[in-house]
């Protein structure tokens, strides 16, 4: 995602020219849409993407744009009607679901409407006339995942708790996509209802990065663990860069962890030796670190220091 | 075809509009296929007679040419719908793709990776049951491995033990070996001193024994100048009693001779006398024998008495003559003798005393030498003693010197040593502990290491287990998914 303003303008500029030369082109109005998303401008976003369905009734990730549009103009029914609505283009394709489902659940951490402290989710006009008709919808449709998102921000707001609630809660927390800050605020509130899910490695490998706010070093090294179990590398970096990012520090334990990943998938960069580095210099020095080590050294991708080589030649490497 | 393709190509969403197109067309003639065989059958089960035939077939000609003029033109209209439609869409695929080129640019790109992902994945998925056993395999090689590295981490970590017993035991043989040198320096630094304390005491008792032996042998001297006064006062006292008793001793001759001589001449006279009685008394005797033979012999006895006392008479003048002569002569001749002894005895006491005297001068000569060599020696023994006193206090300075000079020559020399030793000690023991210091921090930098990595060994464990235990979690997962899917 693009937050630089800047950009985001110039996009807009030339998505407007684009729209200009191609008044009926829908994808123009769908990425004129996204880049207003970006820059909030939610309304004028869900502008372009009704545009975009007018111009072509069939296009889905504008369908997907206006859904998301809605929510984060809290027209919460409106975006679960609309799931209704195009619940069938949606689910042709799981790309879509899951833009839905990332689009949906990026606002209750970016939008704040559903804080603890948030007032609206308080108010009973809004209990009635958004809360009320959403409840009576999900006793309808119980798989609209739009519906099911919304309602679960909105117990977590208001930190009620029940089985029932649990259960949203619970389906909301096992969906792929979900926003990783949402997901760690869903594990809480369903640890919150008596069920503690820190340990299910099925939940922590779908985060994509380390969560903002208050995620705690426990978890992050869960998450971690699950995330080196798969192949993907993206994933894994992402995870790795994000940690570097909100300063979290890797334990021996995960920097291990990702020197054995590494070794599997055949990564061999700085970040490895980083870990390497630290590993060995703390004592741990087994086969597979000093394997990497001395790898990454006749592979010229670093240049042991003298105390890198000590104990390397201490352990009969590189000598 | 190739329009169609490249459509497909160019994006998921024209292929899939095209693919429903295309497949309406189809159900839209299939349906029309079917319509026309039904009715065929219909009218071939209903056939009539000749005249009805006849009718019935105009009839059925009419119908059927009605039917399949109808039939053509609803074809060719829904045909040239379906087409006008279809290339309306097309046309406007074909815009939208070469307007949204641009912006389909990185979709493809997108796409063309998503395909090779795929591709890759499939490639990997196909893979993937048969890397499963291998997989296994290789954890369980690697667990062997891992089991295999701690042996040998521990055996090293054992080995390493062992060495650094060894080392410790080294360094306390080395320790102790420096310790004994240490003492042993210690020691013979103790005995030198000592050694030192001895010469130093020995120059002091030697000083002592010196001044001891220079007061000794002043008192010696003093001595031997008392004892030679003493001896001199005994010579002179020897002497004078030497004079008084050779005086005593001579008047006592003196004395004694002359006593002896009138004794000796009493007796010799006495003796006479005696004998001068016995032959008196003999004679009587005789002149009684005679006196009775001459009482016999009265006449004769008278006679003879008378002749005896007439002999006696004679013999008595005689004797008396006798005595008066020998008395005579004997006072002569003593008188004689005395004069000649006395004579003599002056002689003898003359020269005695000239003797005495050439004695007592000797004596006193031998005293005035004796005095003056005693006064020489008292002299000289000053002198020497002065000497000795100088040459002691001179060997005492020498030696307080020499001791001062040894103390700072030996405790020069022993600085010198001591620090000459002591630098090479201790350039040896830094160049030992140079490289003990070295050994021991490379061995404790090693130390620290293996600590760390013993230390490390629980959580390294746990993470193995950890990692194994997901690793194997992960692949159970897949595989119940695999057998969910395939159920």
């Amino acid at each position: 995602m693009i937050k630089d303003s800047e950009k985001l303008n110039i996009l807009v500029s030339k998505y407007d020219s684009l729209i200009k030369k191609e008044p009926k082109n829908p994808k123009a109005y769908y990425c004129l849409g996204r880049v207003k998303m970006n820059l909030a401008k939610y309304k004028e976003a869900q502008e372009d993407f009704e545009k975009a369905i007018s111009i072509d009734p069939n296009y889905t990730l504008a369908k997907v744009g206006l859904i998301v549009a809605n929510v984060f103009r809290r027209r919460f029914v409106q975006a679960v009607n609309l799931y209704t609505q195009y619940r069938m283009d949606i689910s042709l394709k799981s790309v879509f679901i899951k833009k839905v489902i990332r689009g949906v659940s990026e606002f209750y951490y970016y939008g704040g409407y559903f804080n603890q402290k948030s007032r609206e989710i308080s108010n009973p006009l809004f209990y009635r006339l958004t809360i009320q008709p959403l409840l009576s919808k999900y006793i309808e449709d119980p798989g609209n995942i739009v519906l099911i998102l919304i309602l679960s921000m909105y117990y977590m707001g208001k930190n009620e708790k029940s089985l029932d609630i649990m259960k949203i809660l619970k389906i909301c927390v096992y969906l792929d996509s979900v926003d990783d800050n949402m997901r760690w605020a869903l594990l809480k509130a369903i640890a919150d209802c008596g069920e503690k899910l820190y340990l299910d490695l099925d939940i922590a490998s779908k985060f994509k990065s380390i969560p903002e706010p208050d995620c705690t070093d426990e978890y992050v090294k869960t998450i971690f663990g699950a995330v080196v179990l798969g192949r993907n590398k993206y994933t894994v970096k992402n995870i790795y860069n994000s940690m570097n990012k909100s300063g979290k520090k890797m334990s021996l334990n995960m920097m291990w962890k990702y020197v054995d990943w590494s070794w599997n998938v055949e990564l061999y960069d700085l970040s490895v030796y980083e870990c390497c580095r630290v590993l060995i210099m703390s004592g741990w020095a087994d086969i597979l670190v000093l394997e990497m080590m001395d790898k990454l050294i006749k592979h010229g991708i670093i240049t042991a220091t003298d105390e890198e080589l000590k104990i390397l030649k201490l352990y009969g490497y590189c000598t | 075809m190739h329009f169609v393709l490249g459509i497909i190509e160019g994006g998921s969403t024209v292929n899939y509009e095209y693919a429903q197109y295309s497949t309406i067309v189809i159900l839209l003639l299939g349906i029309l296929v079917i319509f026309g065989l039904a009715a065929l059958i219909v009218l071939l089960k209903n056939m009539p007679t000749k005249k009805q035939t006849d009718n019935q077939y105009s009839l059925l000609n009419n119908m059927m040419r009605a039917t399949f003029v109808e039939f053509g033109e609803k074809i060719d209209k829904s045909l040239k719908e379906t087409i006008d439609t279809f290339g309306s869409k097309l046309t406007g695929m074909a815009m939208e793709v070469s307007l949204s080129s641009q912006a389909l640019d990185d979709t493809v790109n997108k796409f063309d990776q998503c395909i090779k992902d795929l591709a890759e994945n499939m490639s990997k998925i196909t893979e993937f049951n048969g890397n499963l056993g291998a997989n296994i395999e290789k954890m369980n090689e690697s667990f062997e491995r891992i089991a295999e590295n701690l042996n040998s981490n521990t055996n090293i970590i054992e080995t390493n033990f062992d060495s650094m017993g060894n080392l410790s035991k080294n360094i306390k043989e080395s320790a102790d070996e420096m310790i004994s040198y240490n003492k042993q320096i210690v020691q013979d630094m103790a005995s030198i001193v000592s050694e030192v304390k001895g010469s130093v005491m020995s120059i002091k008792d030697l000083g002592e024994v010196l001044q001891s032996h220079m007061s000794l042998r002043s008192e010696e001297a003093k001595e031997y100048q008392e004892n030679i006064n003493q001896l001199i006062e005994k010579v002179s006292g020897d002497i004078s009693i030497l004079g008084y008793n050779t005086a005593t001793a001579f008047s006592k001759t003196i004395e004694e001779t002359t006593k002896s001589t009138s004794e000796k001449v009493l007796q010799d006279i006495i003796s006479v006398a005696e004998e001068i009685k016995g032959a008196a008394v003999s004679i009587k005797e005789f002149s009684s024998v005679l006196k009775n033979d001459l009482s016999m012999r009265n006449d004769e006895a008278k006679e003879y008495h008378q002749n005896v006392s007439r002999l006696m008479d004679k013999v008595n003048e005689e004797i008396t003559l006798l005595g008066e002569k020998t008395a005579s002569a004997f006072s002569l001749s003593l008188e004689q003798s005395a004069k000649s002894t006395t004579e003599q005895i002056e002689e003898d006491l003359s020269k005695m005393a000239a003797e005495i005297e050439t004695s007592v001068s000797g004596i006193k000569e031998l005293n005035e030498v004796l005095k003056g060599d005693l006064d020489t020696r008292i002299h000289e023994a000053r002198e020497y003693h002065e000497n000795i006193t100088k040459l002691m206090l001179k060997i005492s300075s020498e030696m307080s010197l020499l001791g001062e000079n040894t103390t700072e020559a030996f405790s020069k020399s022993l600085e010198g040593n001591g620090q000459a030793i002591s630098e090479k000690i201790t350039e040896s023991i830094e160049g030992v502990f140079k490289g003990f210091l070295s050994l021991l921090d490379e061995f404790k930098e090693n130390e620290k290491l293996l600590a760390k990595t013993i230390v490390m060994l629980p959580d390294q464990v746990i993470t193995y287990n950890e990692t194994a235990a997901n690793k194997i979690g992960m692949q159970l997962d897949e595989v119940k998914r695999l057998f969910r899917n395939g159920l």
